[in-house]
Parts: structure tokens; sequence; C-alpha cells
């Protein structure tokens, strides 16, 4: 990700001294995206929050803290973890149709999305 | 300046040969199991070992540095040797290395004395057959492989010309170990796979909303059809009298484990003899009409197409007569049902014998004046001891159904002491030479050994139904013309002038694209397959028992439209004429012909009762698989250091090229290999 300066100190005409924290606007928004992406991800989505946990993985653990990063982190483990389950319910999934595709008879038949030609 | 066009050609094609006239074995589904054998997508390729003898066999079975060598074999095996024993043992010794099999003829001299991979017991797998405690071996030197599922494809060579060159590859390329070798690839993919219910199902299976379901099999049926003299209809408020109708049965349909699409498919003594019996006689009703015009009761030729299968046709005759569907057509036509049968009379399995078996079941129905009348007439037929167990034959399921209670049946076979006299029975070998005929040099109008001996059983046998049902003596004749006509029809080429003279412009030319194809005998699918021997039998059948009457009237095409616009139960085509069978002296040139027949669906009723399981056992749910390419090739397959070389220089190359290009890019100013600039 690219970076961008932390504080950048100004100094008005008056003298008076002041930060601009510009900064705060894309961490903003990072806390933003990763908590809407969590929430989309509701739609039987998990892949959404595998990029979720993937893309936001550096801003939540690997940068130095400030003060949204207790938000990204939330939803960046929530994430990882709404992947793993959604990982366990497929691959549970897979081996249960591969094993009883054929012992179900018609319902495995009606389940068989390309119904294999020439073989049982 | 000329400029030639030159046809290119793939290196793809030029690596292998092709054998483009092989049989292929295919797969067959029922209600429980499936038959038949099935390769791979892409097909299924091995290197190539001939066995010629047991000898041959012997070493190459205790061979097992040559069986370890290789992954793969496809053994070619001369046909002699092809039996349960020895597919047995090959199967046992290579295990998954036997990735097929192809079976080879080496000249038509040299085939086997017996072929047949039917069972020892035909149609006897269920409980279809008549209940009867004895089970006889009709059939003792069939294998039964045919109902055998086999996980590798089995072609067939049975032509010379492709036997030789094979052998000539195989000697070429076969000396030693460390030669290149032959490889064969057979690919017969077959698109049906467990049994009928699940095939049936996945039929009508389709997901997406752009393409429709694929078929992978289809239901065995054909077209069963029934003919009878015109005049005598019974048509409401006549009521139709009890014991009034006889049927006469035959066969159109027989299988063979090897079949190819362009090709003889056997059935010359099964179902052929008896079939040109069955026409012949039919023509002989119509000769004599007016002597069976006169008296109450009708004769109908039935013929059933899917018998050879555990009687679907007979079954599906049976469901119609119960729901008062048989005959279809106009309602007002009373229906036939089994207290209106007589009895019935079939023709099957028969050979050019001395001796013919007539069997009557049940013996107390079986009337045995019928018998002696028969007897008497037509020394050559022999009766065969009351209540002897049935030969394979169509009439023991009108007997099961009806529970043996209502009419007799008389099969007419050719059998000695309980065995078929057709040593070929239901396979392709089951050809016109078994019956002395020399098809080469049979012509339109030959007189053979097969077709005077149809004459002399068809014409006492014409002589006792007179007698039996008319009450009168009476010499009828057939004239050897029809009958000859009629041989080289079935047995050669149903392309021929008896079928353009009896049928009108448009269903004639339908035959055109059979010429020189002998009318094919073998496994029907509804609606798929052309079906056309039922629409060839119904021509010739319905024109043989057509009303005589109008043979002698001179009418206009025209007139018979006219005459067929107030007639619902009857057909009329306009025809040429067939004049061996016109009795009158004037000729014409038409005629009309009024006539009865009828065809039905023979598919096993199975397939048509609503909500009906296909995996019960109360009627038969035969289907055929599906299948789109079948090819038999050969190519060399290279030694192991031809193979290691060509890899090795390959990587050579790769790796030579990269070199290239990498130079070329760094030391040379060629902008096209330059990298881009942006």
């Amino acid at each position: 990700m690219f970076t961008y300066p932390t504080n950048l100190k100004f100094e008005a005409d008056n003298g008076c001294q002041f930060t601009l924290a510009i900064n705060s606007y894309y961490e903003e928004r990072i806390s933003t995206e990763t908590e809407e992406q969590w929430f989309r991800g509701f739609a039987f989505l998990p892949l959404l929050w595998l990029i979720n946990f993937i893309w936001f993985f550096r801003q939540a653990f690997k940068v130095e803290p400030y003060p949204q990063q207790a938000e990204i982190r939330k939803y960046v483990i929530r994430s990882a973890i709404g992947t793993f389950i959604w990982c366990i319910i497929i691959i549970a999934w897979n081996i249960i149709f591969q094993q009883l595709r054929t012992r179900l008879g018609p319902a495995g038949d009606y389940l068989t999305f390309v119904v294999p030609r020439g073989y049982y | 300046m000329s400029v030639s066009c030159v046809q290119p050609k793939r290196i793809a094609d030029q690596m292998y040969v092709s054998f483009d006239r092989a049989r292929s074995c295919v797969r067959r589904l029922n209600g429980t199991h499936e038959i038949g054998c099935q390769s791979s997508t892409s097909g299924n390729s091995g290197r190539m070992y001939m066995i010629d003898n047991d000898q041959e066999f012997n070493s190459f079975i205790t061979d097992t540095k040559l069986i370890d060598s290789y992954r793969s074999f496809i053994i070619a095996l001369n046909v002699n040797l092809f039996t349960t024993s020895y597919v047995d043992k090959l199967m046992t010794s290579l295990g998954s290395k036997l990735n097929g099999l192809l079976l080879y003829l080496k000249s038509s001299s040299s085939r086997p004395d017996y072929f047949s991979q039917d069972d020892q017991s035909p149609n006897h797998r269920y409980s279809y057959y008549l209940n009867q405690t004895q089970v006889v071996n009709w059939n003792p030197q069939g294998n039964g492989l045919f109902f055998r599922s086999f996980p590798f494809p089995m072609m067939f060579i049975d032509e010379q010309e492709d036997y030789e060159r094979l052998v000539k590859f195989y000697r070429q390329f076969n000396i030693s170990q460390s030669t290149p070798t032959c490889g064969l690839e057979l690919s017969t993919f077959q698109n049906a796979a467990h049994t009928s219910k699940t095939c049936i199902r996945r039929n009508g299976i389709s997901h997406s909303l752009l393409d429709s379901s694929e078929t992978m099999c289809d239901p065995v049926g054909g077209l069963n059809v029934y003919s009878k003299l015109p005049q005598s209809l019974t048509i409401a408020p006549k009521i139709r009298q009890p014991k009034s109708v006889i049927l006469i049965l035959a066969a159109t349909d027989s299988f063979q484990m090897f079949l190819k699409e362009k090709g003889p498919t056997g059935g010359a003594q099964q179902p052929a003899t008896a079939l040109i019996i069955f026409l012949s006689l039919a023509h002989l009703i119509g000769q004599e009409q007016n002597e069976f015009n006169q008296q109450d009761k009708e004769i109908i030729f039935v013929t059933l197409d899917g018998d050879a299968l555990d009687y679907s046709a007979s079954f599906k005759f049976l469901f119609d007569m119960k729901n008062g569907d048989f005959p279809t057509g106009n309602r007002n036509e009373d229906p036939i049902r089994s207290e209106h049968i007589h009895s019935i009379i079939e023709f099957q399995s028969l050979s050019l014998t001395d001796k013919l078996s007539l069997y009557a079941y049940p013996s107390a129905l079986a009337n045995q004046t019928f018998i002696d009348t028969l007897k008497q007439n037509n020394p050559m037929i022999v009766s065969a001891m009351p209540d002897s167990p049935l030969p394979p034959a169509s009439s023991q399921i009108f007997l099961r159904e009806t529970s043996s209670s209502s009419f007799p049946v008389y099969i007419l076979t050719s059998n000695h002491e309980n065995e078929l006299s057709n040593h070929y029975y239901h396979s392709f070998f089951d050809d016109p030479s078994t019956l002395a005929i020399n098809i080469s040099s049979l012509e339109y109008n030959s007189t053979t050994e097969f077709s005077q001996w149809v004459k002399l059983i068809v014409e006492p046998f014409a002589q006792t139904l007179i007698e039996y049902f008319v009450g009168s003596t009476k010499n009828v004749t057939i004239k050897q013309e029809i009958i000859n006509n009629l041989v080289y029809c079935v047995l050669k080429n149903i392309n021929c002038p008896l079928i353009h003279n009896v049928t009108n412009q448009t269903t004639g030319n339908a035959f055109d694209s059979f010429n020189e194809t002998s009318l094919p005998f073998s496994i029907n699918t509804y609606p798929t397959s052309p079906a056309v021997t039922s629409r060839f039998v119904q021509s010739i059948l319905s024109y043989l028992l057509r009303d005589r009457m109008l043979d002698t009237m001179n009418l206009t095409e025209k007139a018979c439209e006219q005459l067929s616009k107030n007639d619902s139960f009857r057909s009329y085509t306009y025809v040429g004429g067939y004049t061996p069978s016109i009795m009158s002296d004037a000729f014409f040139s038409g005629y009309c012909v009024r006539s009865y027949s009828r065809s039905v669906s023979s598919m096993s009723p199975a397939f048509t009762i609503d909500n009906y399981d296909l995996s019960q056992t109360t009627y038969p749910v035969w289907t055929e698989s599906r299948w789109s390419t079948i090819s038999l090739r050969l190519f060399i397959i290279p030694t192991r250091k031809h193979e290691i070389v060509t890899l090795v220089i390959g990587i050579l190359l790769l790796s030579t090229s990269f070199v290239v290009c990498l130079i070329l890019r760094y030391y040379t100013k060629i902008s096209l290999l330059q990298p881009s600039s942006s």
C-alpha cells in the first residue's frame, strides 16, 4: 500500500501551528471498508471475507498502531474466522456429496449439475 | 499455369491406420444390470498381441516378463478362442492390463462350427419363461457372453482384407521386444450406465436454461405389425364371437453381440426363415380368401419386434389386448380379448431341416384333429410329446398372461431332441450360407433348395388351415416365383422389384437408400432406429392379404382416393401391382389396394405406464445405450530408446530456442524482440 506522511505540520501566516491529520481520512476509509466488507460477506460470499483478511492484514497487524487499528483488527479477524468456517462447510459437503451421490438414488442425480456420461 | 487442389494431410492422420468395417460390442441395460462393453472417452489403447491358437494362448499367459513390461494390452484373439474359459483366463491373468479385445475371423471358410453368445436356455433369465419345472438347454453351445458386462471394449474384424492388413502390420513390427510394436486403439464410448431406471431418469435431467437434456439411452422397441383379410370386420353393433380369432405369429428381430452400422446382421435361420414362411402363408390365405371369407373365423397375421430380449413385444401386445387396444384405430371395431382367441400358431427358430417339430400346449386345449391333419398333409412335421417344455417362443408369454387356460398354442420349430438346429443362434454368423444359399450368385428369381423347401412347408400348412376351418379339401399351390422373390428381398436386397410393386411411389422410394442391404434383424430402439424391417413387412403383408376383388377393376388413383374417404377401417394405396400374385387375366397399369393393417409401438409397457418403477420385474425394461463414435485404429509404439531420444531432443531444442532468443534480444537491435518501452 502507498506510504503517506502521518502528520503534516503547517505554519500559518499568523504564527499558529497546526497539524493536518490527513492520513486519518484513509484510515477511516479502511475501517469503514473492512466493516462493510464484513457485512457484505454474509450474502454467502466467503471470498469477500478472504479478500478482506488478506488485503487488510498488513494494516491490521504489521503497521504501527493507530486509533482505528483496533476496529480494523476486529473485522479482519472476524473475516478470517468466517472464511475458515466456510472452508469447513464446503469441504465437508464436497466429501459427503462424493460419497453419497450414487447411494442417494434420484436425489443424488437431481443434485448433480453435470450428469456423468457412461459411468454411474 | 495449373493450380492443383492438394488435400492437406494431417500428421495425426498419417500416424494411424483405421479399420472402418469393424463390428463392436455396445452397452445395453435392463432393470437391474448393465451388459456389454464400455471404453474410456478417448478410447482404450495398448500394445497389440495376437493369439491365434491354444499354444500361443498358454505361452502368452505364462510369459510374465512380457506382461509386466507394458502398461496395457489389446489382445487380438482368433474367434475360435472366443469362449468363456479363454476370456475368463485372460481377464484373470492380465487383470486391469487387459484394455480391450479384438476378435478376428481369418476367412469366411474358417468360421467356428458353433458361435452363439446367447444363454444356453435363451430368454430364461427371469421368470418370464412359462413356469415349467424342466429347464431345457435349447442352445447348448451358447456361452452367455452377451449378457455379461465387460469393463473394456470388444471389437470384431470379420472382413478378410481387414484381417490381412492387421496381420501384415503385426508381422512386420512384432519381431522381438526391442523393435517398435503395434498398438491398437479401440474407441466405443457408451453413454448409458448402471440400470435402465438410472439411465431413463438421467435422460430427463437438465439444470441449465440454455442446454436441453442429453439422451443417454433409448428403450428397446420397434413396431408390431398385424394384418388380416379386409372383408371380415366386426363393426358395432355386430359383436365378436368367442373363439373366433386365430393369431399367426412371427418375429422380426434378433440380436448379435457384435454389430456394425452397415453390414449384415445375421438372423437368416431365426427369424428370416420363419418370416419367409409366414409371408408365403399370408399370400396363400390371400389367394384363397374366397374360401376363408365363407366362415366366421378371422386369421390375423402378427409380427413381433422386440421379443429377442425378454419378450418385450409380446408383453406389449398382451398389455394392449387387456386394455382393449387390439386392434387399434377406429373405436367402432370390437376389441379382441383373450376369450375371442381360438388358437395361436407360431413359426419360430426354423432352419433348413428335413423334420420339423410341432409343439402344442396345453395338451388339454390342443385340438388333436388339427395336429393330425397337419401331420397327414406334411409328413415332415413330427409332434413333440404332449406337455413337453416349449422352446423359446413368443407364445410362452401369451400363455403366461392368460394362465394357459384360454387357448392352445402351436409352435413349429426346427430342433432335434430339445436342441435347436441353429448353430449360430442370435449371432451375425447366422447368414444365408447356413441355408445352403450362395448369396453372391442369388438372383431375384433363383430357385434354391431353400425356396423349394419353403414351398413344401407352406402349401400343406395352408391346406390344413382350409380343411380345418373351412371344411373343404382343396389343393393349394403357390408359385415358386413368389417364394424366390421373397427370399431374394429378405436375404439379399430389400430394394427389390417386389417392394416397389406393392407400395406407392413415396413409400417405395424410402427403400432406395437400402440398396443391396438385406433385411436387418437387430435390436430396434424406438423411435430413433429407422425400423425399416417393420415397414417392409407391413407393406408386403398388407398387399398379400389385400381384397383381390379390386385386382379385376381398372381404377384410377383418384377413384382409389375416393374409396378411402368413405372407409376408416381399411387403408387404400395405389400401386403398380405384383404380377405373380395377381390371378385375373387382365393386367392394368395400376391397382387400388384395399388392405387392413396396423402397426403399433412394441416398447415394453414398463415405459408407457405412469409411475412404473423400472426396477420392478413385472415387465422387461431393456434399453440400449447411445454412442457417438466407434473407431478402431492401429499405430506404432516406438521402443523405449526411441521415446527417450525424442524427449531429449525436444528438451534440447526448447532450451536452444530460449538461448537463441535471449542472444537475439540483448545483442542485436531487432526492435521486435526488445522489451516494450511502456
